[in-house]
């Protein structure tokens, strides 16, 4: 008996002491408890500029200089194919390939694409989509040629059987990277997909240095460099938008409570290490009409941040079969004429930021006429204001047109906005045409006698324009629903079928139709015959949209629309006094006097830290640009702020009838609008901003700090600086205290 | 109070008294949501209910909703959006809190001015603060002039303050037809109480006056003018077999009668009397006043144009048919205008049926639906009487033969959309072959 309660008692014993030891494993494997983080929940994303050095790459004894000038020295490891480059202002070394005591934490496959120069992406006979990362240890060894300024390489991606050229050469503000056409061989049945350059350029390990990668998201985002967290998917965004020519747009329904995501508008992205140390913005020179953009964070599959450019080499849509849903994939019969190509240019000092790099691609624009200088100096402020004149609603039998505001309401506006400080505007009408906003013909550009006399629009055109102000007409040519479209001119989706999109949410009309460039041009031509008081023109859709159009026998591939488009746009500028454009893309900049609707905020991804003005930055001090309609943002204080921070104009959507009149109409996404209810947020949001802004009309942003978390510093040519205060408290600057939500003139230029 | 909701698709929240019973029950404005996760309530009795597809539905103590907020992620890493939303709790400010149980964080949505506003105004409301209240829902409408709660909650806050008029544009806008009707039922009283008095010595005016002429009348004719006028019109054909309509609505058997032996009705009398009553049919459903109307934006005349234009022509293709067979002794052209006539009370009755239910609210729905259910039992009736003189048949044979007509009539249908969709398949199939060929071979 004793023997049997001692042994249960030693078992008894043993378990007790046991059970610590064996759970004590698992317990080791917890490493630490996640971090919370307030950027996580901090969607105004105003954290302060990031401090501290950063090491770059180092040089080893396999890297050999090929070739240098006054500011850089190219390296190449001609083995393993790494590219670096140096920095001689102060030594610091870019590289492609992430050095392999990092490496730990990859797997096989990310531990070839980190230390490869090129993967490609490539569809096997089967159709699946498969990665091939250009190390791998049965590939020919690239076959280099040094060339006047730097070197050219014939390689191999062993797994997908093709091979072609890429050249890299140092230019004078860093490298250009280029990959030509006719250098592509696909020895096996595979055809290249994707081709991903230097994935891994300037790629930091979490949180190992501070800095961030910039990301061209709406007006521009940073991900800052940080531990890894779980994430679920990357960013990995087409530049200038979809291509609905290839990939119809989703038709989305009641139950989608998702917000569009914001556009790429520019072929660029960046990267900073250390607090305004060392910086590089990458910038598409040829192939952007086929360049997504890809930054994934730490968390993502692998434990770095890293930024790149990818270009689409050939394609798969869906090809439908019948109506009911039957389709089969399909692939693009042709490759695309992609002749990437990337140019790297390096910043360090004071310049190593996203607003650095934000004047490196003004330069550059600047530089190949993309960008003029329109932006008139030394006069107040202009507001915008948008005005519905008319919008068709459902009657019994026909749909009967709701008029929201007249001519005459509008000039009364102008009173009495004018009476109380406002006097600057520009005037836009919308909606002016028979039949509305969403039912006017598009090719009709007349006035509808019940808005309003021909008379009375050029009183109105006088009237703003002897007071320093203009009268703008808002114009959609490219896109209508369906009683606004001439049917037999229709873009072509690559399916054989019409681009089309379904708004299912909207009360009167679904179906939106996309006119072809042709039918675009002949109407933008139109405008030139018009009297001068109807040739001011506010153009929206052609400028943002980048679609190929697959009509049999004339097709127009998404490279060769950029072409079409800006040739469109010039005999847009030709036709018209001015020419505002909303959300436009990087190639539309030079034929705009004024952008419209420019995005004032990113996708809103978790992983991107800080919202930028970057595409602010690039335009200020050239073009006059508006933000999107103040009605809709959260009408506080932090808007206008906002505003005056990113040196954006404002602008209200407004109309004389009440909005709810609107609500069983296409535009019931305009739900409030009325004049009366917003002229004295109107006048008092004007004065605020004007004070601020007149002071730096036609300037261009020069610097822009964030010294301590929601206190924004903005520095313009001349060097007058403004302060932004978002937070809720006080802060003091320069011995000068400025309270919280509030904006000031720190130093006069 | 105690709130619950189920499991599954298609649920509501409920909202339960002490003894059990659902307070939402008979709300006309409930919820629907799908696979509700978790929910919560704030001292003031607004409902969070945290959906699994991630959107939140913030409703008021009184089952309306707010807003609707949130949503799925979709394999995207987004602000605001979810993945596999768990709980959801609120603060006393309003923040709303919300676990991800994929995303591993807790997401905050804070409340933006205007929303601030609606909580602010709905807790004044409540709380018998109708004066601030209303201030506060003014502001509301301003930033959100397409605001169901707002106008809602204007109406019901000019309610108290006995300003029908005002009251009776926002339950307008808002579409809730009960207040609509209780706002106007208090504005048709009041001026009721102010003119109803005049308005009897209005009647009895004319009666006497109409009285005195005629008299007068039958003594001197001043009127002999007009009587031959009216004479000679009714001596057109067209004309008098209109007019008979009053004659077929009350003696439908001897109308049936003229009708087959030529005395009454034409082709073009009968289309007249169908396009009359088609204009009923759809001033019925498109002018009855607000209260008693369907809103125009969702109405399609061109489906009941269709729909109207189907079941007339079956019942009269059908009945011919049939009574063909079941030796019938009507033409088509007895068929199709002895049932114009047949539809005559409608004609009649309707139009000041519609009028009265201008000025009606809901307190004499019954009236009016007790007029159409009335109308509709005679038009019936008449079809039967006329089928019975028609055909020359017996009453039992008749209803025998109207039971084959609407069998007929059914079996049409079906065969129709049968035969439609059997051929649609066909197409689709055969199409769908062709395409795909071609497409492939276009591919390589």
């Amino acid at each position: 008996m004793l023997k049997r309660v001692s042994c249960f008692l030693l078992v008894f014993i043993l378990l007790i002491v046991g059970i610590p030891f064996a759970t004590s494993g698992e317990d080791s494997e917890i490493i630490e408890p996640p971090v919370p983080s307030a950027r996580f929940t901090n969607i105004k994303r105003v954290s302060a500029d990031p401090v501290g050095a950063a090491k770059g790459a180092d040089l080893t004894e396999s890297d050999h200089i090929v070739a240098q000038n006054s500011r850089f020295e190219l390296y190449l490891d001609e083995q393993a194919l790494i590219v670096k480059v140096r920095d001689k202002s102060n030594n610091y070394v870019w590289s492609s390939a992430v050095p392999k005591n990092k490496m730990q934490s990859l797997n096989f496959e990310w531990q070839r694409i980190a230390s490869s120069l090129l993967t490609a992406e490539y569809l096997n006979p089967a159709g699946s989509v498969s990665r091939s990362p250009l190390k791998h240890s049965n590939a020919k060894a690239p076959e280099i040629t040094k060339t006047e300024s730097g070197f050219k390489a014939k390689v191999e991606f062993y797994e997908a059987g093709i091979e072609l050229t890429v050249k890299v050469e140092l230019t004078e503000k860093g490298i250009k990277v280029s990959v030509p056409d006719e250098s592509i061989v696909q020895k096996k049945e595979n055809i290249l997909h994707k081709l991903y350059i230097m994935p891994f350029f300037g790629a930091s390990l979490a949180d190992e240095i501070p800095g961030y990668v910039f990301i061209p998201d709406g007006c521009g985002a940073l991900i800052r460099y940080s531990k890894p967290r779980t994430y679920i998917s990357s960013f990995s965004e087409r530049v200038y938008g979809p291509d609905y020519a290839m990939k119809r747009p989703a038709t989305g329904g009641m139950s989608i409570l998702q917000a569009d995501k914001k556009m790429i508008h520019m072929p660029v992205f960046g990267a900073a290490h250390g607090g305004r140390q060392n910086a590089f913005l990458a910038v598409a020179t040829s192939g952007d009409a086929f360049m997504e953009i890809e930054a994934s964070p730490a968390g993502v599959i692998t434990d770095f941040t890293w930024v790149g450019a990818k270009f689409i080499y050939r394609d798969l849509y869906t090809q439908p079969t019948s109506k009911s849903g039957g389709a089969f994939t399909a692939l693009q019969p042709t490759s695309n004429t992609v002749n990437a190509a990337i140019e790297y240019i390096f910043l360090s000092g004071e310049d190593a930021d996203y607003v650095g790099m934000a004047k490196a691609y003004r330069e550059m624009l600047k530089e190949k006429g993309m960008l003029g200088s329109k932006a008139e100096e030394g006069t107040p402020v202009r507001l915008k204001i948008e005005a519905i004149m008319s919008e068709p609603t459902k009657g019994l039998i026909t749909n009967r047109n709701e008029i929201m505001t007249r001519i005459a309401d509008v000039r009364r506006w102008i009173d009495e906005l004018g009476a109380n400080g406002v006097e600057d505007l520009s005037v836009v009408l919308w909606g002016f045409e028979k039949g509305g906003v969403n039912g006017h013909k598009l090719n009709s550009f007349r006035l509808d006698p019940a808005i309003g006399s021909k008379k009375e629009m050029e009183e109105l055109y006088n009237k703003l324009v002897s007071g320093n102000s203009e009268l703008m007409l808002r114009q959609e040519v490219q896109s209508g629903y369906e009683d606004q479209i001439d049917k037999s001119r229709l873009a072509y989706h690559i399916d054989g079928g019409i681009l089309e999109k379904f708004e299912v949410t909207k009360p009167l009309f679904n179906h939106v139709y996309y006119l072809n460039i042709h039918a675009v041009r002949k109407a933008v031509e139109g405008y030139g015959k018009k009297p001068q008081y109807m040739r001011n023109i506010a153009l929206s859709g052609v400028s943002t949209n980048l679609f190929s159009d697959y009509k049999r026998g004339r097709e127009i591939h998404r490279n060769e629309m950029v072409e079409e488009i800006r040739s469109v746009l010039a005999a847009a500028q030709e036709n018209t006094g001015k020419l505002a454009l909303y959300e436009p893309n990087a190639y539309a900049f030079g034929y705009a006097d004024a952008v419209y609707d420019i995005p004032m905020q990113t996708s809103q991804f978790v992983f991107e830290t800080d919202t930028v003005p970057f595409m602010q930055i690039v335009l200020s001090g050239s073009i006059d640009y508006y933000a999107p309609n103040l009605n809709f943002g959260t009408n506080t204080v932090e808007d206008v702020l906002k505003l005056i921070d990113y040196g954006a104009y404002p602008s209200y959507v407004l109309t004389e009838q009440y909005s709810n009149k609107l609500a069983s109409t296409n535009l019931n996404d305009i739900y409030t609008s009325r004049y009366e209810d917003w002229k004295p947020y109107i006048i008092e949001n004007y004065k605020a901003i004007n004070d601020i802004l007149s002071k730096v009309r036609g300037k261009a942003i020069n610097r822009r700090f964030v010294p301590e978390d929601g206190i924004v510093l903005v520095e313009y040519e001349g060097g007058t600086t403004i302060l932004i205060n978002y937070t809720d408290k006080s802060y003091t600057y320069n011995n000068q205290t400025f309270g919280g939500l509030s904006a000031a003139i720190v130093k006069e230029g | 109070m105690i709130y619950t909701t189920n499991m599954g698709k298609g649920v509501y929240v409920k909202k339960h008294s002490i003894s059990g019973l659902d307070l939402f029950e008979n709300s006309d404005s409930r919820i629907m949501l799908n696979d509700p996760a978790d929910m919560c309530v704030t001292e003031d009795g607004r409902i969070y209910v945290l959906e699994a597809s991630g959107s939140i539905s913030e409703i008021t103590y009184d089952g309306y909703l707010i807003a609707r907020f949130g949503g799925n992620s979709d394999k995207t890493d987004r602000i605001g959006l979810f993945e596999v939303p768990r709980g959801i709790g609120v603060d006393s400010e309003s923040n709303v809190y919300v676990l991800d149980e994929q995303k591993a964080f807790v997401q905050v949505f804070s409340p933006t001015p205007v929303q601030s506003g609606i909580h602010e105004a709905l807790d004044d409301y409540n709380n018998g603060r109708y004066e601030e209240s209303k201030r506060i829902w003014k502001e509301v409408l301003k930033f959100n002039n397409t605001s169901f709660l707002a106008h809602l909650y204007m109406g019901r806050t000019y309610m108290q303050e006995e300003n029908y008029e005002e009251a009776l544009e926002h339950f307008r806008i808002a579409k809730v037809k009960s207040y609509y009707s209780t706002a106007y039922w208090e504005i048709r009283n009041a001026w009721l109480q102010k003119n109803l008095g005049y308005v009897l010595v209005l009647l009895l005016l004319m009666y006497i006056i109409f009285s005195l002429l005629k008299s007068i009348d039958r003594e001197k004719r001043i009127f002999r003018f007009f009587r031959n006028v009216g004479h000679k019109v009714m001596s057109n054909r067209l004309v008098s077999d209109m007019l008979s309509i009053k004659y077929a609505m009350l003696h439908p058997i001897d109308n049936a009668y003229n009708v087959k032996h030529g005395h009454t009705g034409t082709y073009l009398s009968a289309s007249l009397i169908y396009i009359l009553f088609f204009v009923i049919l759809v001033l019925y459903q498109v002018a009855g006043g607000f209260i008693f109307s369907v809103d125009i934006a969702d109405y399609s005349l061109f489906n009941t144009l269709v729909t109207y234009i189907v079941v007339v022509g079956l019942f009269i293709g059908g009945n011919y048919f049939i009574s063909s067979i079941n030796d019938g002794n009507g033409s088509v052209r007895d068929i199709y205008v002895g049932t114009a006539y047949c539809l005559s009370p409608a004609v009649v009755i309707m139009p000041p049926v519609i009028l009265f239910s201008n000025f009606a609210t809901l307190n004499e729905q019954f009236l009016i639906n007790t007029a159409t259910t009335a109308v509709i039992a005679w038009c019936i009736i008449n079809i039967v009487l006329m089928i019975i003189e028609i055909h020359e048949y017996s009453f039992k044979f008749t209803v025998f033969n109207i039971l084959m007509t609407l069998f007929s009539m059914g079996v049409a249908v079906l065969a129709a959309s049968m035969g439609y969709l059997l051929l649609n398949q066909l197409w689709v199939f055969i199409r769908e072959i062709v395409v795909e060929v071609l497409l492939r071979v276009k591919a390589g």
